[in-house]
């Protein structure tokens, strides 16, 4: 049996490629490593939602098989994996990180776990994250079945929600890669918070079957990992039309880097004021310093600003009506009072009350807004601006209150970026940056739909002059 | 035996959804060592102070958003002939 080397846990996929089809190790040994450790790791950081050792071995011994014969599958072979708990993986608990929910199990896996198994990646646990993914707004980190998720950066700050199991354990080096899940800011905050890279794909290109529902018109899934590079693989092996999914556009993916446009001939959108007066003061050093870095990939950094609509009141009346529809049961039965967070169980609870008249001028804005972005897109290829603020905040923060506002007069710039790309079903890429006081920042580029591959070209030339995406959480 | 064991040994004051939850791991035959991984989780969300919060009065803020959202959108013009950004396909 084969030692992985620590500095392992943190490689990118094709450097585990390198190694396994060097025969260096074998993917059982790979597969051991990392699952022992994500037993061992995971709940330290509150991240390990369900251990899946004996399935993973299962798995391993099968991709060493093919690997012995010839069978190739590509870059995720042998790879070892976790997923947000709120992806059926037939036979075993999925919580959807919520006591009401704590014994469910279903008979069929997600359509993304079945991609995966395809490409021969390891699935060696289900990963933590907010209760019901936050729906009905909570107001503490520990509104979990797992508890609060804490970043590997400073245990004293949150990982962030909702999706704070995966991008905890890819920051930690638990698993290689993860899928995690975002209605609105739930992949974005918690890989800006543990400086991991994420890509939020265009809204129906990755079947959410087998996912929970939190919002139809707004779920998504997508990886989290080492690089922009293995987004684009991983992406590649779980984007595709699925029937099971009402909601997928039906078009596949294709991670094609080799047909990137140049750099020098992208145009990206930017608002200085999200990089200086509405960014916290002590990420405004990293977040320049980020700016300039991209500015030396060669793209074109011109000023944008965002279609000017009340982003945050459109999407959380959409979101409210849905997810009261899909909880209508949990609200009904009285065990959404079993949820951790109040906030969240009184806001479920009111979230019944939306009227349809709202709900249905809610959605008609949101049309408006996909028509404007589709303009904004014909002058910009892209927008960029941090993925939050500023660092993680402390695990025992309300994160309802929202940052404080800053000086009266400062341009909008581009703030409601999430809110309003999730609303127009835009794909994002998210770039670690810098730091500030010691924890992670990251920067957010958004694009049109399916414009993922130039997101990565994007990603990957900030990658290639930068470390950030490289660094490990002390002590790890 | 061995379930029994581990079932003795989980942390008290959880309710029945919790413990269900722990004897269905334990009935997964997980090793000691997973069990004890997910339980450690698990508990943590016990052991973290809620800020204490009137269920009326916290209802009645949510209903509040709600409403102010719906006075924001009230305000938000629209064409006629928009249609909602459904996604329905007969």
């Amino acid at each position: 049996m084969a030692t992985i080397a620590s500095e392992l846990f943190f490689a990118a996929l094709p450097e585990l490629n390198q190694r396994l089809a060097a025969r260096e190790f074998s993917a059982g040994d790979l597969v051991r490593a990392f699952a022992d450790r994500l037993a061992q790791l995971g709940p330290r950081y509150n991240a390990l939602a369900l251990p899946l050792q004996q399935e993973a071995h299962r798995q391993a011994k099968q991709v060493d098989s093919d690997l012995k014969r010839g069978r190739t599958r590509g870059p995720l072979q042998g790879i070892p994996y976790g997923v947000q708990d709120l992806l059926s993986f037939k036979g075993q608990p999925t919580t959807w990180g919520a006591r009401p929910y704590a014994g469910q199990m279903f008979d069929y896996n997600a359509t993304v776990i079945e991609k995966l198994s395809d490409a021969g990646a390891v699935l060696t646990g289900k990963l933590a994250m907010v209760e019901l993914a936050g729906g009905g707004g909570y107001r503490l980190p520990s509104a979990s079945l797992t508890g609060p998720g804490l970043n590997p950066w400073d245990r004293t700050r949150w990982s962030g929600g909702s999706s704070s199991g995966p991008a905890a354990a890819v920051a930690a080096g638990l698993v290689a890669f993860a899928i995690g899940s975002e209605t609105s800011g739930s992949m974005v905050t918690p890989a800006s918070y543990c400086g991991v890279t994420a890509l939020r794909p265009t809204y129906g290109l990755v079947s959410r079957h087998g996912a929970m529902a939190l919002s139809w018109t707004l779920d998504k899934l997508g990886p989290f990992a080492r690089t922009a590079e293995d987004c684009g693989n991983i992406l590649h092996a779980i984007a595709g039309g699925d029937s099971k999914d009402p909601g997928s556009a039906g078009k596949s993916f294709y991670y094609t880097p080799q047909y990137a446009r140049p750099l020098k001939e992208l145009k990206i959108g930017y608002a200085a004021v999200d990089f200086d007066a509405r960014a916290e003061a002590p990420a405004r050093a990293a977040f320049q310093a980020a700016f300039q870095a991209l500015k030396e990939t060669g793209v074109q950094l011109v000023e944008a600003k965002l279609p000017p609509f009340p982003y945050g009141p459109v999407l959380s009346t959409i979101l409210a009506a849905e997810q009261a529809s899909i909880f209508e049961p949990l609200i009904a039965s009285g065990k959404v009072d079993e949820l951790a967070d109040a906030a969240q169980i009184a806001g479920l609870k009111a979230a019944l009350e939306v009227p349809a008249r709202d709900y249905l001028k809610a959605m008609r804005v949101r049309r408006v807004i996909q028509e404007e972005f589709s303009k904004l897109f014909a002058q910009v290829d892209a927008l960029v601006a941090p993925g939050r603020a500023g660092g993680a905040t402390k695990i025992d923060e309300p994160i309802d209150r929202g940052a404080p506002p800053p000086p009266a007069g400062t341009p909008q710039g581009l703030a409601g970026l999430i809110p309003a790309g999730n609303l127009a079903g835009l794909p994002a890429v998210v770039l670690p940056c810098g730091f500030a006081d010691n924890l992670p920042v990251a920067l957010q580029v958004v694009g049109a739909p399916y414009s993922e591959n130039l997101l990565l070209s994007v990603g990957a030339g900030f990658q290639a002059r930068t470390d950030w995406h490289k660094r490990r959480p002390p002590g790890l | 035996m061995r379930a029994a064991t581990v079932r003795e040994r989980l942390p008290a004051g959880h309710d029945t959804v919790f413990r269900k939850y722990c004897t269905k791991l334990i009935l997964m035959k997980l090793t000691r060592r997973q069990l004890a991984a997910v339980v450690v989780s698990a508990t943590a969300m016990a052991q973290t102070p809620q800020t204490p919060a009137n269920p009326a009065d916290e209802l009645q803020a949510a209903r509040g958003r709600i409403k102010a959202n719906g006075e924001t959108l009230a305000q938000q013009p629209v064409p006629m002939a928009t249609e909602p950004a459904f996604q329905f396909k007969a």
